[in-house]
């Protein structure tokens, strides 16, 4: 069948593409949040009203719909809030080790950060696992300033 | 017709609309939802419902952006409801956003509109490209500028307008523009006739001058129910009509001179709001002026002008902002003279004219007295008319 529709030299079908791509900003407060990890520091927004702390910071609290203007750094270290593990790439190969996914939370703060963690067996990874970021020599303003998280040494 | 409750505007919204916004979609959508919210004097818990409308999800990037969006437009654990109809989306939304409380489901409803089209790159238009047909169409490179200069040449010669009385909409526009506090930066300004049919050929005969420009920014509305209104305020400001209808995607099948689908849409307005003579009955009209001949193209299928004769009253100044016995169009800049980020630029179209019939549009107030106003978008694939009565 995909035979039939991959030999685009025939009339039946035009092979289309999007040609666009996109440029995003960061945004008010991706843009602090960003800056800062290139500091290697991690900043969360407080809302004014239920003064619940936000990461990633945002400059709106959604429930009380009103603008967030403090934002404060985080100190503490997260906990892995959830975990899954990786065993094959998305061309179906099997990975030399598996590769371990984890959805980050601090305690006290809303929302939360998945990433790589790595410097760890897989029989080690657990809920509430305290971990610690190994950031890139030269930070760039990205996630991927974050290498990897690894349990806190 | 009869419905539960009729629908009042309590409230509108419109951040600055800009070429790069910094602030991501969602910072837009909650910064003109909240500004609807504080001249509606109320605060999210007051809202039942929120509607939100954003074009095609290629220019934010983001694949299904009304879930996207939702918690910035003040959605979150609310009835949500996004609806679409591309450029028309904006006056749509607030359609959607009647029905809502004229159905007597909800005392109130927030609408919001939201475009980020700078995400997109190299340009929008590459994403244009993906709306026409595949087999066709887009093969050939088609962008939006060759379909409007095709339609915008047969209405010039269908009713033998001249270049330059289009450009006089384009003047007028952008010379309204001025006095908007959320105009794009290098949109608005002072041109004469000859800068802007002299001005860069985009696509012959549209010129640079003669269309509006890729924006950033969001809109948002806060309607609410005449039981709800008269709580809150003296003098609500009434949805009179609404109408919407879309036209086949093989834009192809139509002469492109006339816009039936817009005079549709208009006609089932009118007859909501019992207006028998609409150039009587209506006293400011915000028609979409995407290009520059698309103002007079709608200003006609609207029906406030003969086939044809709209350019004539142009020359005339029947459409300016301070006409006496004219009806003033487009006294905001519209998309010309203010942007055209284009769900919000739809719903700045009816911000506009609540502002108007509430007298409160400063510089921008249109001279005679205004009691009645339209808003009325176009888009999809050339294909819907969005349109939206408002009264005292």
């Amino acid at each position: 069948m995909f035979e039939k529709i991959e030999k685009f030299d025939k009339i039946r079908v035009w092979k289309g593409e999007k040609t666009g791509w996109h440029r995003y900003t960061y945004g008010i407060a991706g843009e602090m949040f960003f800056r800062k990890l290139m500091e290697k520091k991690f900043v969360a927004g407080k809302c004014p009203e239920c003064e619940r702390l936000f990461i990633p910071p945002r400059i709106y609290c959604e429930d009380c719909f009103v603008e967030i203007k403090e934002f404060v750094e985080i100190k503490e270290l997260p906990r892995v809030y959830s975990f899954t593990f990786l065993f094959k790439d998305l061309e179906d190969n099997l990975l030399k080790e598996p590769e371990i996914v984890v959805f980050l939370k601090w305690d006290n703060i809303e929302g939360g950060l998945i990433h790589r963690l790595k410097e760890v067996n897989i029989e080690d990874v657990n809920f509430g696992l305290v971990v610690e970021p190994v950031f890139k020599e030269k930070p760039e303003g990205n996630i991927n300033d974050i290498l990897y998280w690894r349990p806190k040494k | 017709m009869h419905f539960p409750q009729k629908v009042a505007v309590l409230g509108a919204g419109l951040t600055k609309f800009m070429r790069r916004a910094q602030e991501t979609p969602k910072e837009l959508a909650f910064e003109a939802a909240k500004m609807a919210l504080d001249e509606a004097g109320l605060t999210i818990d007051d809202i039942d419902a929120v509607v939100l409308v954003t074009a095609p999800d290629a220019f934010d990037g983001v694949h299904m952006n009304g879930e996207y969006l939702a918690d910035g437009a003040g959605g979150s654990k609310k009835p949500y409801m996004r609806s679409f109809v591309g450029g028309g989306s904006g006056v749509f939304g607030i359609i959607n956003g009647w029905y809502h409380i004229a159905s007597g489901h909800f005392r109130t409803c927030l609408v919001v509109a939201e475009e980020k089209m700078s995400s997109s790159m190299p340009h929008p238009q590459g994403t244009f490209n993906a709306i026409y047909d595949q087999f066709t169409e887009r093969p050939l490179g088609v962008n939006l500028l060759w379909i409007f200069s095709l339609e915008m040449n047969r209405y010039m010669s269908v009713h033998k307008v001249p270049l330059e009385t289009i450009a006089l909409v384009a003047k007028k526009n952008k010379k309204n523009g001025l006095d908007h506090p959320c105009t794009q930066a290098g949109i608005a300004g002072d041109y004469t006739v000859e800068e802007i049919v002299n001005s860069e050929i985009m696509c012959w005969p549209v010129t640079r001058l003669m269309v509006s420009t890729v924006s950033d920014g969001a809109g948002a509305l806060v309607l609410a129910s005449e039981d709800f209104a008269k709580k809150v305020t003296d003098k609500p400001i009434w949805i009179e009509g609404v109408g919407w209808c879309l036209d086949t995607s093989y834009w192809t099948n139509r002469d492109l001179y006339y816009p039936k689908y817009v005079e549709y849409a208009a006609r089932m307005a009118y007859d909501m709001a019992g207006i028998k003579d609409p150039r009587k009955e209506i006293h400011v009209v915000e028609p979409y002026d995407p290009f520059a001949y698309k103002e007079l193209h709608h200003l006609e299928g609207l029906l406030l002008a003969d086939k044809g004769e709209a350019p004539k009253l142009l020359e005339k100044g029947f459409w300016d902002r301070d006409t006496e016995t004219g009806i003033p169009s487009s006294p905001s800049g519209g998309l010309l003279g203010v942007g055209n980020p284009i769900a919000a630029a739809g719903l700045m179209k009816v911000a506009e004219i609540f502002w108007q019939v509430k007298g409160t549009a400063g510089k921008r107030q249109a001279k005679r007295e205004v009691k009645r106003g339209l808003a009325q978008a176009w888009g999809d694939l050339m294909q819907v008319g969005t349109v939206v009565i408002l009264g005292k």
